[in-house]
């Protein structure tokens, strides 16, 4: 689900039928994006320090993890 | 079932003339929503006593709430793709909605108080009731540590993934020696009361005898595993056994089962988890969900 990088603008043509036979062409703008990954933002390696510098058993540790990278959850 | 659409973070950097700058803007600004989104859920949630985060159900439903506060404060609606591919039909094309950097939602009152709102809510998802006010104080402690690490981390951008998209050089060892991290830390202590660690020194060993061939037992004994993993089942089964889902509860389990990996002495109790996760992971990934819930029923 991470907030998504809008990396540029397209516009994607295509065609939609026009009375008996004919076609007419359209354009549609849409954004090009790249995912953010955790090597990018060091989220899973903030996370691994945060565990290793707090005292947490097994569930604490699972969870705490998974708030620190929820963002990278589709 | 449709994709829910997808919040696209709005690059001030879109006309540089530099193909590196424009994308270093977008994964920049991107970036600092999602670092900005972990460091304020996380106390939240610690606090609560994580509620159920680990549930991928509950997970799944607090992304797609997260996913609509988001779409609360959007520019407007947009069509999406993967940046480096072409659409071939129309339909390819996913449904999504633009949103402003962080600072333009943070800085307008009512576009905050609206996706504090919906974030409130977004955390019911996974059992925490917290409240707006709480919410704010926490934007407040949280947001300019966010950007701090944020920075660093983006500062330090060496190499490329796979993707040809950067990856931070920063290791964990750097992370524990700065002092937004320290700040952090203090905050998750004394917002959400948890504990350092205290480093003692190397204890002796001893030995604890086990009974051989039963399942030891604790507080969080193995029946509480066997309960978690009999309700991911049924929760991949109520999502039809989605890609989407099974790919999360394989990733699900193998964190859980590094976590008792990365144990300096996991216990019998620990070794007993990870034979129960093992056989939960290798009954997903040979699609025999029917018998795994006839077997972790019985056990």
């Amino acid at each position: 689900m991470a907030p998504i990088a809008e990396m540029g603008w397209k516009e994607f043509e295509y065609e939609v039928p026009k009375g008996w036979f004919g076609k007419e062409k359209k354009k549609l703008k849409y954004v090009r994006y790249k995912t953010v990954s955790r090597d990018m933002i060091g989220s899973e390696i903030l996370a691994e320090a945060i565990k290793e510098s707090l005292d947490l058993d097994s569930h604490g540790r699972i969870s705490i993890s998974d708030a620190l990278t929820h963002t990278s959850q589709r | 079932m449709r994709d829910l659409p997808i919040p696209v973070v709005k690059n001030p950097k879109l006309h540089e003339p530099s193909d590196y700058e424009r994308m270093k803007g977008g994964f920049y600004e991107a970036g600092k929503w999602s670092t900005f989104l972990h460091l304020l859920v996380a106390p939240i949630v610690a606090k609560y006593g994580f509620g159920k985060i680990r549930d991928p159900y509950s997970r799944e439903n607090f992304i797609k709430r997260l996913k609509e506060a988001l779409s609360r404060v959007k520019i407007k609606d947009v069509k999406a793709y993967t940046h480096g591919y072409t659409p071939n039909r129309i339909d390819d094309l996913k449904d999504g909605f633009l949103i402003p950097p962080l600072e333009e939602v943070l800085q307008d009152p009512e576009k905050r108080d609206e996706f504090v709102g919906w974030l409130k809510v977004a955390l019911r998802e996974i059992g925490i009731r917290t409240y707006k006010e709480e919410i704010n104080k926490m934007i407040d402690r949280v947001y300019p540590l966010a950007v701090k690490i944020h920075d660093k981390f983006v500062s330090r951008w060496g190499g490329f993934d796979r993707w040809g998209n950067p990856i931070t050089t920063i290791t964990k060892e750097e992370v524990k020696k700065w002092e937004e991290f320290e700040e952090y830390l203090k905050i998750l202590e004394e917002f959400a009361g948890l504990k350092r660690k205290v480093k003692h020194p190397t204890p002796t060993r001893t030995m604890t005898k086990t009974p051989v061939g039963v399942a030891p037992q604790s507080k969080r004994g193995p029946k509480s595993t066997i309960l978690e993993i009999l309700s991911a089942f049924q929760a991949l089964k109520y999502l039809s056994y989605s890609e989407e889902a099974l790919k999360n509860a394989v990733k699900d389990l193998e964190a859980k089962m590094e976590a008792i990996e990365e144990k300096e002495e996991p216990s019998p109790e620990d070794v007993y988890t990870l034979g129960l996760y093992h056989l939960a992971l290798a009954y997903i990934k040979k699609g025999k969900f029917e018998k795994a819930e006839d077997v972790f029923k019985k056990l």
